[in-house]
Formats: C-alpha cells, sequence, structure tokens
C-alpha cells in the first residue's frame, strides 16, 4: 500500500481507524478509495491523478474533527466530496503542462511483446486458449467468432470480455514483473522472439 | 468494434470527456457508490484501448482518446499491452502436412453399419428428435396459429399508440387527461428504487418524457417491455425535443400496475438502429 508521505503518523492512524478499525481490512479500503480518487481524476483528464488522490486523501486525514465523530454517512461519497474540490482548484492553477506519452513504437513496446510470450507460456492452458483466440479473431475482426468462442465455453459475450480481462490484468502483472526483473539484470536489451 | 450495450456506450463516452458535466457528476457519483460499477468502468476502459489498438474506433474518437485518454503511465502500460497482443495476434501461415486418406473399399452397405455402430449415441438422439417432432408438431403448428391472434393484438395496440405519438399531435390526443412523468436512464439511477407512476382515477393518456444521455439521434423507436424482457408494445418515429428528451405517449388503458422497462433504440441517419439507454418505472394504477 503506497502510504502518503505528508501524513503524521498520528493523522494515518486516525485515518486508518477510521475507515475499519481492522488494520488490514482498513489497508484494503484505503488502496480501494485511492484508485477509485485516481481513476476520478484521469477521467477528468489530469494528467496528475496520483497526486490529486494523494492531495485528497491528505485533506481528509488533516481534518479529522470533520468526519470522526460527526460524519455519518458513506466514507466514499466523503471522499468524493472533498476530491470535487481538489478537482476545482486544480482546474483554477492549471500551469502544470499534461505530457501526452509517445504512442509510437519504441523499445518499451518490444519489451512487452517479449515478456508477453513469456508470460502466456505461464498462464493455466484454459486461460491461454481463451485469451489468445480472443485476440487473433479482434485482430481478423470478426465479431461473430467471438460467439462462437463464447458459445463454447458457455459464456455470453459480456462475461467473456469480463475474463478476457482479469486474464489480462494477471498477464499485466506478469509483464510487468518480467520487464522490472530484466531491467534489474543491468542489461537492457531483452533477448526473444521478434515478429 | 464488438457489441456494445447502451451503458458501454455511455461510459465510453465518459472515458473519452465526451459527455456533458451532469451526466459526468451522475456516473461518478455511481463509481464511489457501487462497486460493481467500479468494475464494469474497468472493463469499459480495456475495452476502449482494444479498439483503439486495433483500428475500431472512428476518427474523432481516436483524436479524443490520444487528447483526453492517455494520460498517464498506467493507462500508457494498458496500450503498451494491447498493442504487445496486436502484434502477437498476427496470423501464422502454416503449411499443412499432406496426408492422403487410405481409400475405403468396402459396400456403402458394409460402411453404413459401420457408421451406425460407431456413432450409436448420435443415431440414438437423432431418432429420439424425430419421435418428438412427430408428436409434438401439430401442437406446434396450433400454437402459431394463435400467436397469429395474438400478433393481431398487439398490432392494433401499436396502431393505436402511434396515432398519440405522431407529430403534430393530434387534437384528440391534446383533449385527453393526461398525467406526466420523467425518466432516467436506469444506468444513472444505479441501485435506486424504481420510479414510480401512480395513475389517477380517470387519466386517459400517460405521458413519459424520457430523458436523453449520451449521443442524440434524429428518430428513435422505443420498446415498452415487462422487467422479463417479454416485448409488450413498440412505438417508431419518435422525436427528441430541445431539452435532450423523447416524449412517449401511452393510453392508460395499456398500462396496468406493474413494472415495466422501456427500451430506447436510436435510428442514425443511415438507418442503423443503435441501442441508447434504457429506462424503468413501476406503475399503479388508482382505480
Amino acid at each position: 500500500m503506497k502510504t502518503n508521505p505528508d501524513l503524521t503518523i498520528e493523522e494515518f492512524d486516525q485515518l486508518m481507524n477510521w475507515l475499519d478499525p481492522d488494520r488490514s481490512r482498513a489497508a484494503e479500503r484505503y488502496e480501494q478509495i485511492r484508485n477509485r480518487l485516481i481513476r476520478l481524476f484521469l477521467n477528468r483528464q489530469c494528467s496528475e491523478a496520483e497526486d490529486l488522490a494523494d492531495e485528497t486523501i491528505n485533506r481528509v486525514a488533516k481534518k479529522p474533527e470533520e468526519w470522526k465523530n460527526t460524519y455519518k454517512g458513506e466514507q466514499m461519497r466523503y471522499f468524493h466530496g472533498v476530491a470535487r474540490n481538489v478537482y476545482l482548484e486544480y482546474v483554477r492553477d492549471r500551469t502544470r503542462k499534461i505530457e501526452i506519452p509517445d504512442l509510437g513504437v519504441s523499445p518499451e513496446r518490444e519489451a512487452y511483446l517479449v515478456c508477453l510470450e513469456i508470460c502466456l507460456e505461464k498462464l493455466p492452458a484454459e486461460n491461454k486458449e481463451l485469451i489468445v483466440p480472443y485476440y487473433q479473431e479482434r485482430k481478423r475482426a470478426k465479431i461473430e467468432s467471438h460467439r462462437d468462442l463464447g458459445q463454447s465455453l458457455n459464456l455470453n459475450p459480456g462475461a467473456l470480455r469480463a475474463r478476457v480481462h482479469r486474464i489480462r490484468a494477471k498477464l499485466k502483472a506478469c509483464i510487468e514483473d518480467c520487464i522490472s526483473r530484466s531491467n534489474l539484470s543491468n542489461d537492457n536489451k531483452v533477448s526473444g522472439i521478434y515478429r | 468494434m464488438g457489441e456494445q450495450s447502451a451503458d458501454d456506450v455511455v461510459l465510453r463516452r465518459y472515458l473519452l470527456a465526451d459527455i456533458d458535466e451532469k451526466q459526468r457528476d451522475a456516473l461518478e457519483e455511481r463509481l464511489f457508490s457501487d462497486d460493481d460499477f467500479a468494475e464494469t468502468l474497468s472493463l469499459a476502459q480495456s475495452s476502449l484501448i482494444d479498439d483503439y489498438v486495433f483500428n475500431a474506433l472512428s476518427p474523432t474518437d481516436r483524436q479524443l482518446f490520444e487528447k483526453n485518454f492517455i494520460l498517464n503511465d498506467e493507462r500508457k502500460k494498458d496500450l503498451l499491452l494491447s498493442q504487445a497482443f496486436e502484434i502477437y495476434s498476427e496470423p501464422k501461415t502454416e503449411p499443412v502436412p499432406n496426408k492422403a486418406e487410405p481409400k475405403d473399399k468396402r459396400s456403402w452397405w458394409t460402411r453404413c453399419l459401420s457408421f451406425i455402430q460407431t456413432h450409436k449415441v448420435e443415431m440414438g438422439f437423432s431418432l429420439a428428435t424425430v419421435v418428438l417432432l412427430v408428436f409434438f408438431t401439430p401442437g406446434i403448428f396450433r400454437w402459431i396459429k394463435s400467436k397469429g391472434s395474438i400478433d393481431g393484438s398487439r398490432a392494433s395496440i401499436e396502431r393505436r399508440i402511434s396515432e398519440y405519438n405522431r407529430r403534430p399531435f393530434t387534437t384528440q390526443s391534446l383533449s385527453l387527461r393526461s398525467q406526466e412523468l420523467s425518466l432516467q436512464p436506469t444506468l444513472l439511477r444505479g441501485g435506486s428504487e424504481l420510479q414510480r407512476l401512480e395513475i389517477a382515477s380517470g387519466v386517459e393518456l400517460v405521458n413519459l418524457k424520457l430523458e436523453l444521455i449520451g449521443p442524440q439521434y434524429g428518430h428513435y423507436s422505443a420498446v415498452f417491455k415487462t422487467v422479463e424482457g417479454d416485448d409488450l408494445f413498440s412505438v417508431d418515429g419518435l422525436v427528441p425535443d430541445d431539452n435532450r428528451t423523447v416524449l412517449l405517449r401511452i393510453p392508460s388503458e395499456f398500462l396496468t400496475s406493474n413494472d415495466y422497462q422501456v427500451a430506447l433504440i436510436g435510428i442514425a441517419p443511415d438507418g442503423g438502429r443503435i441501442e441508447a439507454p434504457a429506462y424503468s418505472l413501476r406503475v399503479i394504477k388508482r382505480s
């Protein structure tokens, strides 16, 4: 769990106790709230979404008198309310430049491709046999094949997409681990099969 | 690309920042109160990225994606993953092994018997199906014939409802005692209770004002259903007004105390039918 460096230990502990008396559940809740805040700021085109999410949590934590014994509503809504104010201030003070990442060919993309091959081999066979044909058929732009793939697995299109999404999330974690390990080995060239 | 539900369409407009403030606030409210919705949004995000990489976005949406969506490293990683899949999924041609099948020299009768013996289970199912068809076909035809008379009633209902929804409105529809309800799309209401319409005694016409979200079309069709999904009737040729609402008029005699859904379908200029938001309501008829 990424902690907020601007909070004191006391402020942090108070916040966590408010989220949940059980510390491990509180940590999960903290992460959940932080991720939702990041997503909200991203969807409002704030490139510094993580910083703004931390700022929001900061402000909540630094004013326990406003929620500790008085606020009775849903915690998530409280954070949402504070986030809206943070956003309004951000928009007013928009001197920050939004840098759009380069979307073209890059060494990063090549590294992803190599690690994708490695991570696909680590997937359980049933997952690999679902996600690979799914993207192959996307490449061929065949919606009908998605239906066939779904039907063969007894999944409607929505359930198929949801399952592919979950497998994709696991692959992403594996790929990031693969890339970080290849970076740690001080070898910037990731060897592998290139197509 | 891919089959998109009405919810998918709205979420995509949200992710591309192509949505008005009121709708955005309603969606974000839901994001913070509904865990399932957060997951749905995550799915919509992956789908958007895949569509960008696999060239399934319109030119306008591609521009919006590049301008409004890819803003941080996390989303860039998702994009890189999709790009990697796109390259990985290049079709590969493999040589097909050339195996010559040995020619079967047995007589056709021997081949038939051999086939039956090796496909006993399939033959059994086929025979059972034929027997069932022989017994049930007359009943099926009788049902089809009766459905014709049900369809006939539905056609009559739809004709009458269409008359009330014709523009310019007829003096008949304007002179009737009516009751009005504004409906918000179910997507924006999340887990809230159904919107209620209590039809007072003597009310002859119900005016449903369906608030639009997402892209607006020149014409709409509306399909009125039970919550179980059974179609009751449909109305074509509905035109939105300047306030982004579609007015649907229904004689109250066709409504009973029940829960209903209204599915709206946008008609594109090329005649394509695009699923628009759905609405739910509970009708309570006072005698």
